[in-house]
């Protein structure tokens, strides 16, 4: 039966890939309760060439992690000691991407997840109870509804939090017992201790742009390991991201439609000026789009127009599709987003690859606002 | 050709592992004698090298005269630096047998760039990390590291004809050695991975040193060095990135991971001083995860790409920006090394260290490469003395010292000379620095500065004439009297005698071609500045009469009415203000002379009105006006119906630069508003423009003060009163005054 699911998590998506590298990780070494060697998690996430096992076939590792390196090893490291592991970085950036894929070949599950918001309370970190049986055989086993926190302490899996700093200090402070002493008490089963299995950790996310929002207490910091997760500052790897990316959301929403590599190129060429990447600076104040501009901002951009192109077009993106779809995201703004685009006008005419989208863009923001 | 047992010992230079097994090598097995790949004319400082007065960080110097300049330098883990000692230990003389700096292939024409003892072919980090990751984390015995070395040097050989010249001289060196009866088996031969197989194969063709050609004299100098500079982070290509990291691997004997337990227990120290939570225990979680990634990358121990990870993951817990700089200050660490006072040092180099050796002067002139700010009170004669060997140094173009106002950086625009920063003074910039009776420098040592030095040693015995010949040499090439002022004042105070006169004589000679004003006002007030804080060398006669020959000519131009754009009004204004000022320090005829042309000015109807504003608000800020005489001349203007723009433009030059010193003064402020109440409705109308444009820089506030003057009765004697803007119009001024006049007060709406 085919699968109609919208998302299916890593561990499910690359089913073969991290069965190919158990076959060959053979007695690597391992920290406890981890399915693959840090090594083959490595090669998981950043890709490698093709594992050929042992019966003749060929599995290709796919490249997941398009950033450094370094940043994926210091996160591998850091899930094989004590520490709990935070990936910080602004929207956009593949942190959660980067967690779900660490957890899938670590523990062979990326679904032990809080989602982080103003809306989680302990319990969600913590237990809960099914009231119907509390009520009725009072504090049992059965009664009681693990977290996925406490669910990956018992079976020594890898628990995701993500959006930390959203959530509020009653639950950040929660989580420091939990991470410092290894072990949660449950006063109403006679104060039982459940203690976490080996290979339990955390991967939290937090948003730099949320930073203030819950601010971290020191006691939490300090049972993190944090490793920053940047922009990806590489126009050609950010191409790469963009057609992968919109590709993967394509099949998923079975969305048929042709993306020509001048359209990715000028897309993300054209935000790379924008985001002061490349090109001089430009002329007059205007310097900066008023929204953010984000990888994952350019992904859902694209594929905006891929939508546009399939179901209202000749399902070949156009550049028109793309420009209108930016055109909507700025309609707040087209004003001051007419104004950034002309102070970059020396250096649109040096990109002859992007001026028919630097064009129709601003015969569209022109319409919006009059000009 | 080739000789048998040749002993070929392959480095990569600062590499404390081939350093350690170097020198064990030497001392256990002592050769005839050892020949390092390092320029052959250099090889008279091996004895300075390692001579006991001399510790590293220290480097070669060398330079062709009028080219760049190179170093070769040497720390305590470079493999030739302990082949060296050892050898001086066990009495085995030590040569260098590389091509010599003066010698170059055919086809090159400049002097070759600093080169590392093995140049690596390929990006340079690809190597670093593969010979740290094998030799410096991991420990090897004497044969796995010379085979793993040799195997390296070949992968990563690059065969260009500079390289094949280099081991040809190499190899002709050590046929010579030779020749002259030495055992080849008893030669150690120290190069670079890359260049040792070859050299022990016989692989060479001697034909390349038929190519070989004399590029010039050069000379070479024994210097101190530092890791900040030996650091490629910082700029030297063949150095090594964290130079302290390498230094705690060398005393540490190989042990990598106590070396950076030991990095990272500084580090956490350091960000604890500066205000981060990195206790002890995060430390350890630190080193943890540095072992681990160390481990992930395949790496026997952690390297400083770990320790930084590892900081900026566990100690800084992602605020690393702030932090990273330390942190790699850290790493590379700041060590300053010195040479043996005995070593050849060019003649301005002696008298630049014996200078600032004196125990007196040394804490006003410290000798690092990490920019420190002295600030010197000129009343001093200890401060005097030191200022002017700054600017001996700053005029003789030497890298050394910066002065923090903007006089040496004007004096270097001017020549072209070796300017680190900032282009040609403002005016403002160039009348506070010489008001001012301290001065303050920031001091850099750098290699750059011995280059300079020995270069200037060959056409003179001392900073003083250096500094002299130079200054001759700008002279030659000033083109503005402001320029030239500056030069004056910089020769003055590095009090080169032989200069001053020639410096003014030229001041002289370019006054009577300048009419720029604020070139004039600058140097005139440079001239009057230099005589007060100067090192008084020239006759202050001489400079102030100068000055008032400058204030003369000055106010003979503003006679002639100039022409003056409105971009430049502003600087003209700020001119004329200084010339004002000047006027009671310069002989009385040229200040009278001044005076005159002011009032003039302001009065004058044929001169550009916005300039004559401007005259007149001079002369009002210094009293040659009265408010009264300045309101008459505004009337007269605004009555005026046929040049009401012309009007316009005079208000708004007087207004722009003595409004607060007209709205404070109550004689100005009621002629000013009798001025506007006996004025015609008409005539007001007509007039309007003109007090628009003459208020348009008035602030806000300033408005509603002039509003409320005007609505206000007359002021007593001091300051006029203030009947408040809340309350409606006074009812008669409401009839007095007609309906345009009422309803600008009333919104205070000038446009």
């Amino acid at each position: 039966m085919k699968d109609t699911r919208l998302h299916r998590p890593a561990e499910e998506r690359h089913r073969d890939e991290l069965d190919a590298l158990a076959a060959i990780d053979g007695g690597a070494p391992r920290p406890p309760g981890w399915a693959l060697s840090p090594r083959r998690v490595l090669d998981f996430v950043i890709g490698r060439d093709p594992v050929v096992l042992p019966d003749g076939r060929t599995v290709p590792i796919s490249v997941k992690f398009q950033g450094s390196w370094d940043i994926v090893e210091a996160a591998i490291a850091t899930l094989a000691s004590d520490r709990a592991l935070l990936l910080v970085g602004p929207p956009g950036t593949a942190k959660s991407m980067l967690s779900e894929w660490l957890s899938a070949a670590i523990c062979g599950t990326s679904r032990l997840i809080v989602q982080g918001s103003a809306g989680v309370t302990e319990d969600h970190v913590r237990y809960s109870w099914n009231y119907a049986l509390l009520l009725k055989d009072g504090p049992t086993e059965a009664a009681l509804k693990a977290s996925p926190i406490l669910q990956a302490m018992r079976e020594g899996r890898i628990a995701r939090l993500e959006e930390m700093t959203r959530c509020v200090s009653e639950v950040q402070d929660a989580l420091i017992s939990l991470l410092s002493e290894k072990e949660l008490a449950i006063p109403e089963m006679d104060n039982r201790v459940v203690a976490a299995e080996r290979g339990f950790n955390v991967i939290a996310t937090a948003n730099t742009a949320d930073k203030g929002v819950h601010e971290m207490s020191s006691a939490l910091k300090r049972r993190f390991n944090f490793v920053s997760v940047p922009p990806v500052d590489d126009v050609k790897t950010e191409i790469q991201i963009v057609k992968r990316r919109t590709d993967e959301l394509m099949e998923d929403h079975c969305v048929e439609a042709t993306v020509p590599d001048g359209a990715v190129d000028a897309l993300v060429q054209m935000y790379a000026v924008l985001r002061g990447a490349r090109g001089a600076a430009p002329a007059g104040n205007a310097r900066r789009l008023p929204v953010e501009i984000s990888s994952a901002q350019l992904i859902s951009t694209l594929f905006d127009g891929c939508l546009r192109a399939a179901y209202f077009g000749s399902r070949t993106v156009a550049i028109g599709d793309i420009a209108r779809s930016i055109a909507s995201s700025l309609s707040d703004n087209a004003v001051a987003a007419h104004e950034v685009l002309d102070a970059h006008e020396a250096t649109w005419r040096r990109m002859p690859e992007v001026q028919g989208l630097v064009t129709q863009l601003r015969s569209l923001l022109g319409g919006a606002t009059g000009r | 050709m080739r000789f048998p047992g040749l002993r070929v010992f392959p480095v990569r230079h600062h590499s404390p592992a081939a350093a350690r097994h170097l020198a064990r090598v030497i001392r256990e097995d002592p050769p005839a004698v050892v020949l390092i790949e390092g320029p052959a004319d250099a090889s008279r400082f091996i004895p300075d090298l390692v001579d006991a007065g001399t510790r590293p960080p220290v480097a070669l110097l060398y330079f062709l005269r009028g080219h760049a300049f190179s170093t070769l330098p040497f720390a305590e883990f470079s493999p030739e630096y302990q082949a060296m000692r050892a050898a001086a230990e066990r009495d085995v003389p030590v040569r260098f047998c590389d091509m010599p700096y003066r010698l170059a292939p055919a086809g090159v024409d400049e002097a070759p760039p600093p080169r590392a003892l093995d140049d690596a072919p390929v990006g340079r980090d690809d190597l670093d990390r593969l010979w740290e990751a094998e030799f410096e984390l991991k420990r090897r015995d004497l044969a796995s590291y010379v085979d793993t070395a040799l195997e390296l040097g070949k992968r990563f050989r690059s065969d260009t004809p500079a390289v094949r010249a280099r081991e040809a001289y190499m190899y002709q060196t050590i046929a010579n050695e030779v020749a002259a009866g030495t055992d080849p088996a008893k030669i150690l031969i120290v190069c670079g991975a890359a260049h040792a197989a070859p050299l022990a194969a016989g692989d060479v063709d001697l034909r390349a040193l038929d190519d070989l050609r004399p590029l010039g004299e050069a000379e070479i100098y024994l210097v101190a060095y530092s890791f900040a500079r030996f650091s490629s982070v910082l700029g030297y290509g063949a150095g090594t990135a964290y130079p302290h990291f390498y230094q705690s691997l060398w005393e540490s004997a190989g042990a990598a991971d106590d070396a950076a337990c030991r990095m990272l227990t500084e580090i956490g120290r350091d960000l604890t001083a500066s205000g981060y939570l990195a206790s002890v225990a995060d430390t350890i979680d630190a080193l943890e995860l540095a072992r681990r990634l160390a481990q992930l990358r395949g790496k026997a121990a952690p390297g400083p790409e770990e320790i930084v990870q590892a900081v900026e993951s566990c100690l800084t817990r992602g605020h690393f920006g702030k932090a990273a700089a330390a942190v790699r200050r850290r790493l590379v660490g700041e060590k300053l090394g010195c040479v043996t006072a005995g070593t050849h040092r060019s003649p301005l180099a002696r008298e630049f260290y014996d200078f600032i050796a004196d125990p007196r002067r040394s804490p006003l002139l410290p000798l690092t490469d990490v920019p420190a700010d002295r600030t010197y009170d000129l009343h001093r004669e200890l401060h005097r003395e030191v200022s002017r060997f700054l600017h001996r140094l700053a005029i003789a173009g030497v890298p050394f010292a910066d002065a923090a106002d903007e006089l040496v950086g004007t004096m270097r625009a001017i020549g072209g000379g070796p300017a680190r920063k900032r282009g040609p003074a403002t005016l403002p910039a160039l009348a506070r620095s010489t008001r001012t009776a301290s001065e303050t420098w920031r001091l850099e040592w750098c290699s750059a500065m011995d280059a300079v030095l020995a270069d200037a040693s060959a056409t003179a015995h001392t900073i003083e004439e250096a500094a002299s010949r130079r200054a001759e040499a700008l002279l030659a090439q000033v083109k503005g009297i402001e320029e030239c002022v500056a030069l004056y004042v910089e020769v003055d105070r590095a009090a080169l005698a032989r200069n001053v006169l020639p410096c003014l004589t030229r001041v002289e000679q370019l006054s009577r071609t300048t009419d720029d004003l604020p070139s004039l006002a600058a140097a005139a007030a440079d001239l009057v500045a230099s005589v007060r804080y100067g090192a008084g060398l020239c006759v202050p006669e001489r400079a102030l009469a100068l000055a008032a020959l400058l204030v003369r000519r000055a106010a003979a131009i503003l006679e002639e009415r100039p022409l003056v754009p409105d971009e430049n009004l502003g600087f003209v204004a700020l001119a004329l203000d200084q010339l004002a000022e000047l006027r009671g320090q310069v002989e009385p005829l040229a200040g009278l002379a001044l005076e005159r042309a002011l009032r003039g000015a302001a009065r004058d109807s044929g001169m550009q009105p916005s300039l004559a504003g401007a005259a007149c608000a001079v002369a009002f800020r210094h009293r040659l006006l009265r408010p009264a005489a300045i309101v008459a001349e505004v009337r007269d203007r605004v009555m005026n119906l046929d040049a009401l723009m012309d009007a316009a433009d005079y208000l708004e030059a007087l207004l722009a630069n003595a409004r607060e010193a007209l709205l404070a003064s109550a004689e100005a402020t009621d002629a000013l508003r009798d001025l506007v109440l006996h004025l015609s409705e008409e005539r007001f109308l007509a007039v309007l423009p003109a007090l628009r444009k003459g208020f348009g820089h008035a602030s806000a506030g300033e408005i509603k003060y002039f509003m409320a003057l005007l609505r206000g009765p007359a002021s007593r004697r001091g300051k006029p009163v203030y009947s408040g803007m809340t309350r409606a119009l006074n009812a008669s001024i409401e009839r007095a005054v007609w309906p345009g006049l009422g309803r600008w007060v009333r919104h205070g709406d000038l446009g």
